[in-house]
């Protein structure tokens, strides 16, 4: 070893004597001990500044010492430094660094106890002194500029080869400290062990350079659960290709290194903080022990949970309904279900829906209403909105007014006038309805001391007549969703836009502005088609998963898509049983309640 | 496909009064919001973190990352500083204004983001500050938490931004846990409630946590 290092390393001893902390011991004895050796020489490599006055380590002069043995690992200055701007560094690249207290203390020649294991066999993880004392050191900036937090890690190798301190006898060190911090960090055992006080860091004009100790803090990117993974171990300065080997991790984690490439891979069978060692070698000669963090996500599907919603709550409702009705030439099906993002909270589900047919003056009706997430009745406002709408609409159709309106439909072809006659009568019709259903709601929020607001409801409506290959449809859209009149194949008919605002999420509700609105005709459409296969009404919850956008409802091809898989369903006797199933698809992202009614 | 991302904005003081125990809880509080979020499946869908610590300088130190990509290093406290509240609103906001995206015909855009505040004073660039949370309220943001932590907080400057003032009596490992603990609640409350019109309604804060009205 050379001789300036055994100076320095019975210099500190000489000052732990005086320190009068160990009065039993002959501690310049302990020179002897290799394992010594590494620990004084680990502190002192990771401490970058020195106090002048700390008598421990000598004067600055001697602090100079530059150790160079054969072979040293040729990392740059700008590696050693960990150069970064104040805090964290980049999300990507930062380690996840053991949580050192920041305390602030007083110099003090107090050394704190250590107590020593000689541990053969095993690469030191983290002597928690280092790591630690690297980081609270590293804390107090220079006035020239602010050192990186990011702690150091890699006790490094003694200097001179001969000394085998990384394939055989390692010392984990653990100090006992009387102050162990309170704030540890969650899952991360090493740190919190700690802390013998460093000597106060100011700012000093010789920092001591020990070149033969790189100090690398490693990063590896986060994995996700029963995913495969592919990343290389990258040391957080960037740069210099390094070669790895001998990886450990914890048991079950399931991956492995790649020697030829410094690549961890595998597919992670375990979930949360992972911290793995390894060698690491910038010429494949000298070996230094490395560590890092990183952080397997859990897979979203496994944490999703099912939760009833309160049996005693008011206003219940199931968690799903459907309904199937047959009319001539045509069936009617509707399935609602709770969403994924309900059963994991224990809510209720929010949607309803309203379906009848009236085979005397055949014409169909199918209602659909999304209650809005916040709203806390709003469960029972899409139940109010679509019985309300639901019930106004069947009697009038069953009535002299829809007769009125078959006879206007018959003459359809002939009568250029009777379109408009239709039109003007559905308008009139839906807003009526629209306001039934409005007032009920307020009263209802009324009678338990709610506000309307707390039972904000879309409402998508659609009332259809088919006879002889000619099918009527008359809808009014309010809020998001979708209706469409679809077919034939690659042919949407889109009944409206749906009600959106500049984020994700916000659209429009039926309420008392809505149906006073003067731009309320606005939302209801008339068409007749003798080439249409199917009319379809969906709330957000299944529009959103297969069109995401308005620009996507428009299109055809996503049309023909959910169709493809829509009606292999709608098949036997209760298709809406079929369809409540059907309605449980996993798509990432979409968690709502979902609601769908098909006529065909 | 891609999904929502949910931008959540945290804002921490690092002025010089955070030194020691108080930042080395808050440190420990984001982990904890870290780890707590990981755990809920729709916030690892959609959660997306971006850090920006203040003192004399605004820095964002975790750019707008998805939750399951977070590595967070450690938040540090520079030597002394004050406190330059205004200088972090308006680094938010230009970060908001790159990051945050709109929904276009084409694609759908961010739910509205979530912003929390931490502080344990009062803004030194106090003007800029309160130009600065004048902006803020235009950038329609769900929800915005503001935290006056210790005894030399006031909570009336936070009051400018936003009505949902927490304040900690203490600046301990407990406050501060409880208080990362309601945020990640509160986000993981904000993911599912994404939406909602209007403001979001929290979940009730914790002993530690005192609401000013």
């Amino acid at each position: 070893m050379a001789i300036q290092v055994r100076q320095l390393i019975e210099d500190v001893l000489a000052a732990v004597q005086r320190s009068g902390a160990f009065p039993d011991r002959d501690m310049r004895a302990l020179s002897d001990r290799e394992e010594i050796n590494t620990i004084i020489l680990e502190m002192l490599t990771n401490l970058k500044h020195l106090q002048d006055e700390a008598p421990w380590l000598g004067s600055a002069a001697s602090s100079q010492v530059a150790l160079l043995p054969d072979g040293a690992p040729n990392l740059s200055n700008e590696a050693l430094d960990l150069a970064a701007s104040d805090g964290l560094e980049c999300a990507a690249e930062a380690d996840i660094s053991p949580m050192a207290p920041t305390i602030e203390r007083k110099f003090d020649v107090t050394v704190p106890q250590f107590e020593i294991e000689a541990d053969s066999g095993s690469v030191p993880t983290s002597t928690s002194l280092t790591q630690a004392e690297i980081a609270v050191a590293s804390k107090t900036p220079t006035p020239s500029g602010a050192r990186s937090s990011a702690a150091i890690s890699a006790p490094a190798p003694a200097p001179t080869a001969a000394v085998p301190v990384i394939a055989g006898t390692v010392t984990k060190v653990k100090a006992l400290s009387p102050a162990t911090s309170n704030a540890k960090a969650v899952g991360n055992a090493a740190a919190s062990s700690f802390a013998p006080p460093p000597p106060p860091v100011r700012p000093s004009t010789t920092p001591m350079r020990m070149s033969s100790r790189p100090s690398v803090s490693f990063t590896l990117p986060n994995a996700k659960a029963g995913q495969p993974y592919r990343a290389s171990i990258k040391p957080l300065s960037g740069g210099t290709a390094l070669k790895f080997r001998q990886l450990r991790l914890p048991a079950g984690l399931a991956l492995s290194l790649d020697e030829s490439t410094g690549e961890v891979f595998g597919t992670a069978t375990i979930d949360g903080e992972q911290r793995v060692d390894f060698q690491w070698s910038a010429d494949a000669q000298i070996w230094h022990s490395g560590e890092c963090s990183f952080f397997v996500n859990p897979d979203p599907r496994s944490l999703w949970r099912n939760i009833p919603p309160p049996t005693d709550g008011p206003f219940f409702k199931k968690d799903t309904d459907g309904r199937t009705l047959a009319g001539k030439g045509l069936r009617i099906s509707v399935g609602s279900r709770r969403g994924r993002s309900h059963e994991h909270d224990g809510k209720f589900r929010d949607d309803d829906f309203f379906v009848d047919h009236d085979g005397a003056s055949a014409w169909s009706l199918m209602i659909v209403c999304d209650g809005a997430g916040g709203s806390k009745f709003s469960r029972r406002g899409s139940k109010i909105a679509c019985d309300s709408v639901g019930g106004h609409l069947m009697s009038v159709l069953r009535s002299e007014t829809g007769q009125r309106m078959n006879a206007a439909l018959a003459r359809w072809n002939e009568d250029p006038d009777a379109a408009r006659t239709i039109g003007v009568e559905f308008h009139g019709l839906f807003h009526e309805a629209a306001k039934l259903a409005v007032l009920n709601i307020e009263a209802e929020a009324a009678s338990v001391q709610a506000t309307a607001k707390d039972f904000s409801t879309t409402l998508l409506a659609a009332a259809v007549r088919r006879s002889e290959g000619e099918m009527f449809v008359a809808t009014f859209w309010m809020g998001d969703g979708a209706i469409g009149v679809y077919g034939p194949k690659g042919k949407i008919r889109l009944m409206g836009t749906p009600d959106s605002g500049e984020f994700a999420g916000q659209t429009r509700f039926l309420d008392r502005a809505a149906v006073t609105d003067v731009n309320f005709s606005k939302r209801l459409r008339v068409g007749r088609y003798n080439d249409a296969a199917a009319v379809l009404l969906m709330t957000d919850g299944v529009s959103d998963p297969y069109f995401e956008t308005d620009h996507g409802l428009a299109d055809g091809e996503r049309w023909d898509g959910l169709w493809e898989r829509l009606s292999p369903e709608l098949v036997g006797d209760e298709p809406h049983e079929r369809l409540v199933k059907w309605l449980d698809f996993f798509t990432p992202g979409h968690h709502d309640d979902r609601t769908i009614a098909v006529l065909w | 496909m891609t999904t929502r991302r949910l931008p959540v904005y945290l804002l921490l003081d690092t002025s010089g009064s955070m030194r020691g125990e108080p930042i080395q809880s808050v440190n420990a509080g984001m982990h904890a919001l870290l780890s707590a979020l990981r755990q809920d499946p729709v916030a690892l869908e959609s959660v997306h973190l971006c850090v920006i610590t203040f003192d004399t300088q605004a820095r964002e130190v975790l750019p707008l990352t998805p939750l399951s990509d977070v590595a967070l290093g450690e938040i540090t406290v520079p030597e002394a500083g004050a406190t330059f509240m205004g200088a972090a609103l308006e680094l938010l906001i230009a970060r908001v204004d790159r990051d945050v995206r709109r929904s276009t015909p084409t694609a759908k855009g961010d739910w509205r983001p979530l912003l929390v505040l931490m502080t344990d004073g009062s803004p030194s660039d106090l003007q800029a500050f309160k130009d600065a949370a004048a902006e803020v309220a235009s950038r329609n943001f769900g929800s915005i938490i503001a935290c006056a932590a210790g005894p030399k907080a006031k909570s009336e400057h936070l009051s400018l931004l936003t009505d949902k003032v927490a304040t900690l009596d203490t600046m301990d490992a407990a406050a501060f846990g409880s208080f990362f603990k309601w945020v990640s609640v509160s986000v993981a409350v904000g993911s599912s409630s994404v939406g909602v019109a209007g403001q979001i309604s929290l979940p009730p804060p914790p002993a530690e946590v005192n609401f000013v009205h």
